[in-house]
Order: C-alpha cells, then structure tokens, then sequence
C-alpha cells in the first residue's frame, strides 16, 4: 500500500505542480498567463475552461497513468482603471491508475474542489497611440489551501499529489509587459512562487517565464468597419524552475527545470473570447512526466 | 399693458426655448484601443455617463461616435474622463453643438446650457453673436477650461 502511493505521488507531481502554477485570466491576449490589458472599474470577467493533463508511463514502465480533468472558474474585477482583482476556483478531477505490487491494477481517484487562488494585477506603465498600447503590470497574488488534502480510498488516505487541495498558503510576486498593436500581441511575464510547507509535504518553490505571440490572421488587411471579431494564432512558451520538493511525502525525484511550448488558437470578439491551446513539455522536472496538456475555453465581459 | 405682459411672456417663452436647444454630438479619438474584446470596456464606461444611451466605436481609426440625449448635458471633461476610466488615452474630442453664442470680456462662446459653456478659439466671420447656431469642432483644455476650435459654422439643428 505504501508503494502505491508513493507511485502516485511520483505521478501526482508531475500535474500537481503546473496545475498550481497556471492561472491564466479572462481577457484577451495570452491563453496560459495574464496581459496588461485594462479593465474599467466595475466591469466583471468571467473565464470558464476545461483542462485535460494526461500523463502516460513514459520511459519509466513503473509510472502510472494520470487524467487530471480540471474546471477552473476564474471570476476578474475591475477596482479602479489600473487595478484588477482576480479569483480563480477550479473543480478537479484526478484519476490514476497504479500497477499494484502484488500484480494487477487499481485506480485512484480524486475529486472535488481545489484552492482558491487569488491574484491582483496593477498597471504601472501606460503608454497608448493610435492602435496600439504599451504596458507593464505587477502581480501579487496567494493561492489558498481551500481544497480537501483528506480524501480517502479502499488504500487509506490518497497520497497529497492526488488529493484535489494543495493543503499550503502559496503566495507569488511577479510583473507581465503587454505590446498590442491591431495586428499582433507580444506579452512576457516573469514570476516567483512560495509555497509554504504543511505537516507532510514541502513542495518546491518556483520561477518561471512565459511569453506569449498572438498574430492576427483574420480579418486579413484593413478592418473595415465597427468592431470586427478577430482569429488569432497564439503561440506561447513558458521556462522555469522548480525547487525540490521536501518532506515525508515528498518524492525521491522532483524538482528542476522544465520548458514547454503552447501552440493555441483564440476567436475574440468585443464581448466573449473562444480559446484553444495545447502545452507540449519539451524539458520536465525530476519525476515529471506529462504528456499533454489541452485546455479549451470561453470568456465574457460584463 | 396687456401688449407688455403678453410680450413678456414671449420673450420668456422664446429665452427658455433658446437655452433648451442644445445639441451634441461627440466624435472621440481613443489612443490605446487595439483589440476588440477592449472595446467593450470603452463603449460600456460611455454609455454610464446620463445622457450617452448609444455609442458607436469603429476599432481600426480608434473612433468613438455617439450623440447626446436631448435635454442633456455631457461635457468633454466628462467624456475624457470617461475615457480615461476605461483604460485608454484621449487622442482628440471633435463635437458638434448647437447652442446659444456668446461673448464675454472680448472672448467668444457657445452655452451648452445655463452653466457650461465652450470657450471659442476662433470666431469665423460667418459667426453670429446672440444667435443659436451650430458649430463644429476638435476641443482642447487650456487653462482649465474647455476651449473649441470651430471648423464649421451652420444653422441651429431643432431638438
């Protein structure tokens, strides 16, 4: 039983960690972190998305074989024309299946809400011209360990990568620097995590960039016009570098750097934004393996 | 004495009908608009403004268009303010007002009503004081007033 969990910690790392870590918001511009884009005092930004991980066995026979399916609802206000206030909840579901060391499989599962993750963007610099803005905003943000690190199975209790909370305070410090113009978008961010150690597990403290290129592609040439709606091809990136997890349920291997490259796809209109993207790991952290990530979602503005 | 009253009521009748008929309508350059789904947050901090019910925005040239209520005040301190509160930077404010011309101390101006007027930078020869008439424009603060540089000088447009 022991054995079993630690595999799906092992595994349970390799989703727990990046689905901590993504928070991307409700407005237009990158799929998989927040612009610099402004919101007016008043104005609400709803985001519903659909996020799949899946995490085959790799090149390690051993691992098991993890679904995360993740619904974050992020809600976004606007507090005054350069501050923003953001909230984001998500439902999870985790589904591992585990080779058992007497032979045969077994599956775990997880389900319920997650953490709730709070973040405030601020705008720092401005500098507007005829179609086109340049701005810089720093991010302060805290997830909150709302979701339940208790659930249990026919095995005991589920190990802490599968539970649906991540039972620690995380709070993060970071800035983005949006350029739009109307024909293109280029957004890069920088962001440092904590995250605070609970009775059993230390996890990692993170840096990451991300960068974000969104090209216009439809309408082609001049807009006409009113307000078209825009397709745009979105391509994204994102470095970083977790530390070592530590603690008695921390994995023997964890930690290191990871790269990965989102190509996506984003419909934007004046009042709702479709969205489509897929995160492919190019370098992964110790004992993490993912295979993809896909999230599809919708904005609105209200 | 009856001739008097009754020509009193007529000026009365005729000064409350001139200071009532006040037209405006707005055309706002917004510099910072770049992306449609950032439109909306502009076309929605207008529309809060008493008196803005619709407003036209037209994303490539950054132009927002939209006409004032009849009856109704909105003065361009409050539609650059407006602006300003959606996010965005005012590029140019171009109106076109109907009102009452006046003249004051050698200076020129036009009563969008009892209390707000519009400071004239130039008065075109075919300008006439004392006369409702309608003007078009591109205003500018100066000094901390609201000054309108008159491009078009036509007949007073009925509310």
């Amino acid at each position: 039983m022991r054995r079993v969990a630690r595999l799906a910690v092992v595994i349970g790392a390799s989703v727990g960690l990046p689905m901590l870590a993504l928070c991307p918001v409700a407005h237009a511009g990158p799929i998989t972190f927040p612009a610099a884009l402004p919101v007016p005092a008043g104005q609400v930004l709803v985001r519903e998305q659909l996020v799949w991980t899946h995490a085959g066995r790799g090149p390690r026979p051993e691992r098991a074989r993890v679904n995360v399916l993740s619904i974050p609802t992020l809600v976004g206000v606007g507090l005054h024309r350069q501050v923003v206030l953001f909230a984001v909840l998500p439902f999870v579901y985790k589904n591992a299946a585990v080779d058992l060391p007497t032979g045969g499989r077994t599956t775990r599962t997880a389900r319920g809400f997650g953490d709730l993750d709070l973040f405030a963007r601020f705008t720092l610099v401005q500098r507007d011209g005829p179609g086109r803005t340049l701005r810089f905003a720093p991010l302060l943000g805290l997830t909150m360990p709302t979701g339940s690190t208790r659930e249990n199975d026919d095995f005991g209790r589920l190990p802490a990568d599968l539970q649906v909370g991540g039972g620690a305070w995380s709070p993060r410090l970071g800035g983005v620097l949006t350029w739009q113009t109307l024909d293109f978008e280029l957004d890069v961010a920088l962001e440092g995590i904590l995250r605070a150690p609970d009775n059993e597990l230390d996890r990692g403290d993170e840096v990451r960039g991300s960068a974000s290129f969104q090209l216009r592609v439809f309408p082609r040439g001049e807009l006409g016009g009113g307000v078209p709606t825009f397709l745009y091809l979105v391509a994204e990136t994102q470095a970083g570098w977790v530390m070592r997890d530590k603690g008695s349920l921390a994995s023997i291997q964890s930690g290191g750097p990871y790269w990965r490259v989102t190509p996506g796809i984003q419909i934007v209109a004046m009042r709702w934004v479709v969205e489509a993207a897929a995160e492919i790991p190019v370098v992964q952290p110790e004992g993490g393996h993912v295979d993809v990530r896909t999230r599809v979602g919708v904005r609105g503005s209200f | 004495m009856r001739v008097t009253a009754l020509a009193a009521l007529i000026s009365l009748f005729g000064a409350t009908t001139a200071s009532a008929q006040t037209a405006l309508q707005y055309e706002v350059r917004v510099e910072g608009l770049a992306c449609p789904f950032c439109s909306y947050g502009l076309e929605r901090t207008l529309r809060e403004i008493s008196g803005i019910d619709d407003v036209a925005v037209e994303l490539s040239s950054g132009l927002a268009r939209f006409e004032v209520a009849d009856q109704q005040i909105v003065t361009p301190a409050a539609v650059r303010q407006a602006v300003v509160d959606a996010g965005f930077t005012v590029g140019s404010i171009r109106l076109t007002v109907t009102g009452e011309v006046g003249s004051q101390d050698g200076k020129t101006w036009i009563a969008l009503d009892a209390r707000h007027r519009l400071w004239l930078q130039n008065q075109p020869s075919t300008l006439r004081v004392g006369q409702p008439t309608t003007l078009t424009g591109t205003v500018v603060r100066r000094g901390g007033r609201e000054v309108l540089t008159v491009e078009r000088v036509g007949p007073a447009r009925s509310t």
